[in-house]
């Protein structure tokens, strides 16, 4: 019976090719959106989970503002905002941080803006960022070809640059002693990065593309202390990660009068923090696809409503046969969700096919999965159900007499 | 044994000032193998008795026996399945479906039952039976009317009903079709089946055995057609058996 209806829809829908098509292209929209919005993020999250994972099983961020709040249940919620505020991290709290017990290395990153050019090669998405002499271990990231910074109290005007500033402005073969210009000042390049593997990265920071130089000598350059963005430690292996974290919360607190006015992540915090932020971002996409099969439903239901007005005498001729008005029902609803399901598969092979056109033009790698697929089937056979059922019940409840008169 | 049996049967369309008698206290029996021809003008309720017998439409009052069966109170549901075991219909507009072959025509009230008949196997034989064997997968529109109506004859008789009826069923033929479809008919009373036909056409009614006049919802005169054979401009039939069981049934009757 089941068999029989699905072929009968079918029939009928192929009737009306054209008709049944465009009522199609809102279920094709909804699902496609959804595909992409779905199978992106969770590119985007598994590509940041993956970055993050780069960056050695043992690190620590220290953040200036209070990202994170936890109420009494033990729920994080993330503030945002917060991270808008200015910094309140200082060169005291690096020191006393690098005191502590448990702790192998601890980098301070000071972003700072500015012209990176080689003669008049200009660097184009260039970062200049200051640093002091733990950064390769805090980061895991090797010197490939020279020395790095040796002293962060080193005023001399000493650089080393990333991968990709090497290939940029120099061909991919650098000399040791090139000049680079940073803000019209020229320093002298001592080392480069070996390259650090990421096909992706998150905010614009691209390491790859950054020209590390030391504290001192960036104070000299813009005049004055920079804020410090973010502190990163990588733990010694035998510590206890969360006493440690605990001890750097309490040397904060101390340094900045009991305000806590900063936050401190482990590595598993990060990545909370970012399934927390994708999810969301996910959510909010899959809303509008939801927003937009809704509307779908509706087309289908309206589209619906014609065609059952328009097979009145169809209807009036089965009752009039032995149909009971549970086989018109049935027979409706059915070709409401086939069209559906048509719909959905199309939107499915599009959104796939997006995918990777998208992962082509941005290197994000969308995540397919299976739950993706059977979500998909769910959806897709609600708004069939949600569409199909009045317009059906309608045509079950046909009077046969009227309906074989209609013309 | 009677196949139809209405008592007091009256059908009201309509309320109040507005309400309209279309059927007027009506009782009739129809036997097994009788073949009725229901005349009368537009409006006098014929259309309206075959929705009732045909189940398609609940008379306001009295009751009804279908196969020995009262009827009368079923519910849709109920009503839906003996319309499909044992009622077939053949329409004036043929009523096939359009976007369906010869044969899934045909087969379309096997396929709202459930018993375990070879269906495709019976649906040809009867398209066999009614000369369309080579036409089974032919849309409708591929079709002459008349072969559209043989194809709707096939269609009724293919649940073996006991009850066949006919509203006008050569209303929308020529008269060569209308020869074709109503020899049919005779042949398929003559194979045992009950037929029931409403007709405008006096010599179309010289096929049944019975005729029942009507006139403004009642039944005026109801009496063996002694003048069967007599084949007016359409065709001339074989001799046909006189109703054995002639019954008089005149309490209608005025005239």
């Amino acid at each position: 019976m089941i068999r029989t209806n699905v072929h009968l829809a079918i029939t009928s829908l192929k009737s009306a090719k054209v008709r049944a098509g465009l009522t199609m292209v809102a279920v094709i929209i909804g699902v496609g959106s959804f595909v992409i919005v779905t199978t992106t993020i969770d590119g985007l999250s598994a590509a940041t989970e993956d970055q993050i994972n780069d960056l050695g099983g043992n690190l620590v961020t220290i953040n200036p503002g209070k990202l994170i709040t936890e109420d009494e249940d033990g729920n994080k919620t993330f503030n945002f905002a917060a991270s808008f505020g200015a910094s309140t991290l200082t060169e005291r709290d690096l020191e006393s941080v690098s005191k502590l017990e448990g702790i192998d290395a601890i980098a301070p990153q000071i972003i700072i803006s500015g012209r990176i050019a080689r003669g008049n090669n200009e660097l184009e998405n260039g970062l200049v960022i200051a640093t002091n002499e733990d950064y390769p271990d805090a980061f895991g990231q090797e010197v490939e070809n020279g020395t790095f910074l040796s002293d962060s109290t080193n005023k001399s005007r000493f650089a080393v640059v990333g991968s990709k500033v090497v290939e940029d402005l120099y061909g991919g073969e650098l000399s040791l002693g090139s000049k680079i210009s940073i803000r019209g000042e020229d320093f002298t390049i001592i080392g480069s990065m070996e390259e650090y593997e990421s096909d992706f990265n998150f905010g614009g920071v691209d390491l790859n593309n950054a020209v590390l130089i030391s504290l001192a000598s960036s104070e000299a350059l813009t005049g004055s202390i920079p804020l410090i963005q973010e502190i990163d430690i990588q733990l010694a292996d035998d510590s206890n990660p969360d006493e440690v974290v605990e001890s750097i919360k309490q040397t904060l607190l101390k340094n900045h009068g009991g305000e806590e006015d900063f936050t401190v992540l482990k590595q598993d915090d990060l990545i909370n923090l970012t399934d927390d932020l994708f999810g969301l971002i996910k959510s909010s996409g899959q809303f509008l696809s939801f927003i937009m099969l809704f509307v779908a439903s509706i087309v289908i239901l309206l589209i619906m409503l014609i065609t059952v007005r328009e097979r009145t005498r169809e209807i009036g001729i089965r009752k009039s046969i032995g149909a009971t008005n549970s086989n018109i029902l049935i027979q409706f609803l059915t070709e409401a969700i086939v069209l559906s399901w048509v719909g959905s598969a199309i939107g499915l092979v599009i959104g796939y096919l997006l995918g990777f056109v998208l992962q082509r033009a941005t290197g994000i790698t969308p995540v397919y999965s299976l739950n993706t697929v059977i979500t998909v089937v769910f959806i897709s056979t609600s708004v069939g159900i949600v569409a199909g059922v009045i317009p059906a019940w309608m045509a079950a409840r046909k009077d046969p007499v009227d309906s074989l008169r209609h013309e | 044994m009677s196949v139809v049996k209405l008592k007091g049967i009256t059908k009201v369309y309509g309320f109040g000032e507005a309400a309209t008698l279309a059927l007027d206290d009506v009782s009739l029996e129809i036997m097994k193998g009788e073949f009725v021809a229901v005349m009368g003008p537009s409006g006098s309720g014929k259309s309206t008795l075959m929705n009732v017998i045909g189940l398609l439409d609940h008379p306001t009052t009295g009751s009804y026996e279908l196969s020995g069966e009262n009827v009368s109170s079923f519910k849709d549901k109920k009503l839906a399945h003996i319309r499909r075991d044992k009622i077939g219909f053949i329409f004036q507009s043929f009523n096939l479906l359009p976007r369906l072959s010869a044969i899934e025509n045909v087969l379309l009230p096997l396929v709202y039952g459930s018993g375990k008949v070879k269906k495709l196997e019976r649906a040809a034989e009867l398209l066999e039976r009614v000369g369309l064997k080579e036409r089974q997968y032919y849309m409708p529109n591929q079709l002459s009317g008349g072969q559209v109506q043989r194809v709707a004859v096939a269609r009724a008789l293919v649940n073996k009903p006991s009850l066949i009826l006919a509203d006008e069923p050569t209303g929308n033929l020529d008269t060569h079709s209308s020869k074709d479809v109503m020899d049919l008919l005779k042949e398929i009373n003559e194979a045992g089946n009950t037929i029931i036909m409403i007709t405008h056409n006096p010599a179309l009614a010289d096929y049944a055995n019975r005729i029942v006049y009507m006139v403004d919802g009642k039944i005026v005169s109801d009496e063996p057609n002694d003048n069967s054979d007599a084949g007016v401009n359409i065709t001339k039939p074989q001799s046909i058996p006189k109703p054995k069981k002639a019954k008089k049934k005149k309490k209608a009757s005025k005239s």
